[in-house]
């Protein structure tokens, strides 16, 4: 269990981050969201020892992090948000290097390089030079690095900025299979929306403190007070309308061209009624489905509209 | 375990063409310099037979060579060690590893010794021609070597503690450069001044205060490099035109000026031990923000 106590970093008058408090549990994928000054980086970096807190402290198991850096740099690995490589160093040097600053012992150096660049996916670079590098593949390579001591949390700052549809999609691939070994992962990313599916839990910051924790689902439910539910139908769309309408919990209705959706503010029951209703008077539905909570405008919502 | 660090560097440094470059044209400028001076020796002794001081003073023009890329080079290499990490974007990834601020330092001043050290062994076998001719004791060629290694280890801790604070590695060199002059030529205007101002307080030689003047000079890398020069030729360049030593009375003084390298090396390895260890505080970056809130807290 990661777990943050009112954590405050102060420059000068300016409050970077204002007491933020928060846990994560150990094996979660916890997903960081918040606009551009919201704390999000100064966080991540007092979490890596890159930084250290005016006050509060973190947590990791009993541990208090803040006041063991040695210990938090064997228990932690980190990707920044903007890195360099070395130049005229080839990928397995560059890992080896990487290997021999967390005192890792010659002879393990070697199978633990191959199984990280496996699990990259950059086997078949291994002796190219890490600068002719596609930025896809630097970014996959510095996840490989921050895997080389086997932390058991991973702190990943926007790990997917600047890459192209194809290279995000690979990166959520290496985070899946993350998921799976049972690291704790810290992620923050603009993208946050696209890696909703894999955060077991999301945090939205702003102006340094947390506006909302849980999950995608509960922030949504939390945040909109209402779900939107989409009905598809083979005929008599017009008729199911008029029936929505007239339910007492339902908020609104708007009418598509092959579907319907509609608001609401019921219980699941409420919603198992209206599905039932719409049966009973004959109507061939074919979808009813609740639209998934989209992150981005409850992002909007929470921070004021700040851009992202 | 190598530090990791200078592994690194090692790699790297050698894969470059511009290591081979300064190489063949560092050995192709002593070799042509070492090559003249034989030549115009044999010129010379043919018409009025050999001197065997001459093989001395190329001896010392060789070492001067070796003073002088250290004071030239180390800068260079050693100025851009922490700064050239910040401007890569690497310094926050070697900063989150296991290893400490101090072995981070100290890896790169092994780093940035080594190619100058590698440098220095390369124009060995020319050194060697000195030797054939003899003539040079044992004592003096380790303590020179001595004086050119530590001196090196003294501008590497000062450039590396300038590159812990400058933005940018042209600043960091300029600066380092700066403070080599000041200790090679402000301490001579220093040391002008101190006589210039004991003397017309009617000070003469007999009653002058030397310890003022030998401490002004400790710091001086070149006068060290002098005061090598004179146990090994028996020459006074230090002792008779700069401190005006011969035939003091006191013994310590005359042990002191005459050990002026022997004092610059102490002065080296003190200074050293504290550049290093200052370094490594302001890279620590937890220890940093500490003190600014200590001091934020006072305030």
């Amino acid at each position: 269990m990661l777990e943050m106590k009112e954590l405050v970093k102060k420059y000068g008058n300016f409050t970077a981050v204002d007491g933020l408090s928060l846990q994560i549990p150990t094996g979660s994928v916890f997903g960081f969201v918040g606009p551009n000054g919201a704390g999000k980086t100064t966080t991540m970096r007092i979490m890596a020892g890159l930084l250290s807190a005016t006050s509060g402290s973190i947590l990791l198991g009993d541990v208090d992090m803040t006041k063991n850096p040695r210990l938090l740099r064997s228990k932690i690995g980190y990707m920044p948000d903007f890195f360099g490589v070395y130049d005229n160093l080839k990928v397995s040097e560059y890992m080896d290097f990487y290997a021999g600053t967390y005192e890792i012992p010659y002879k393990e150096r070697g199978a633990i390089i191959d199984n990280l660049l496996e699990i990259v996916d950059l086997t078949h670079k291994k002796d190219a030079y890490v600068d002719s590098l596609s930025r896809g593949m630097k970014q996959r390579l510095c996840l490989a690095r921050s895997l080389v001591h086997d932390p058991e949390l991973l702190i990943l700052d926007e790990p997917a900025s600047g890459l192209d549809p194809r290279a995000r999609v690979e990166m959520k691939e290496t985070l899946k299979l993350l998921q799976t070994m049972g690291k704790t992962v810290v992620i923050s990313s603009h993208i946050l929306p696209e890696l909703a599916e894999m955060c077991t839990e999301v945090g939205i910051i702003d102006h340094g403190k947390l506006a909302a924790q849980g999950t995608v689902q509960e922030i949504t439910m939390k945040l909109t007070q209402k779900r939107v539910i989409y009905v598809r139908a083979m005929s008599g769309l017009e008729q199911a309308a008029t029936l929505l309408r007239e339910h007492p919990v339902v908020e609104s209705v708007a009418e598509n061209t092959a579907d319907i959706a509609f608001s609401f503010t019921g219980t699941e029951k409420d919603l198992a009624d209206i599905l039932r209703d719409l049966i009973m008077a004959g109507i061939p539905v074919v979808a009813f489905k609740e639209r998934e909570g989209n992150l981005e405008e409850i992002f909007m919502q929470v921070t004021g509209g700040e851009g992202v | 375990m190598i530090n990791p660090i200078l592994r690194r560097e090692a790699v790297t440094t050698m894969r470059t063409w511009k290591t081979y470059a300064v190489l063949v044209l560092f050995l192709t400028v002593t070799a042509l310099g070492a090559g003249f001076f034989v030549y115009m020796n044999l010129q010379v002794n043919y018409i009025y037979g050999f001197r065997l001081e001459d093989t001395l003073w190329l001896y010392v023009v060789m070492a001067a060579v070796q003073m002088g890329l250290v004071l030239l080079a180390v800068p260079a290499i050693a100025a851009g060690s922490i700064s050239g990490e910040r401007e890569r974007q690497t310094l926050d990834l070697l900063l989150v590893t296991k290893m400490s601020p101090f072995s981070i330092v100290l890896g790169k001043l092994m780093s940035s010794l080594v190619y100058v050290a590698f440098l220095i062994v390369a124009t060995l076998p020319i050194f060697g021609i000195t030797f054939y001719f003899g003539g040079i004791s044992l004592k003096y060629i380790f303590g020179l070597l001595g004086l050119v290694f530590l001196t090196a280890c003294m501008v590497g801790a000062v450039s590396i503690f300038f590159s812990c604070f400058m933005k940018k590695t042209i600043s960091a060199i300029v600066l380092m450069y700066l403070v080599i002059g000041l200790l090679c030529f402000g301490t001579l205007l220093i040391l002008g001044f101190y006589i210039m101002y004991y003397s017309m307080k009617g000070f003469d030689q007999q009653n002058f205060p030397v310890l003022g003047s030998i401490l002004i000079l400790i710091p001086n890398p070149g006068v060290a490099f002098f005061s090598v020069i004179d146990g090994q030729l028996g020459t006074d360049i230090v002792t008779d035109s700069v401190l005006r030593l011969l035939n003091h009375s006191n013994h310590v003084l005359q042990w002191m000026g005459t050990h002026i390298w022997v004092l610059h090396m102490v002065f080296d390895v003190v200074v050293t031990i504290i550049f290093v260890c200052l370094s490594a505080h302001f890279i620590n970056p937890v220890r940093k923000h500490r003190e600014k809130k200590k001091r934020g807290e006072k305030a």
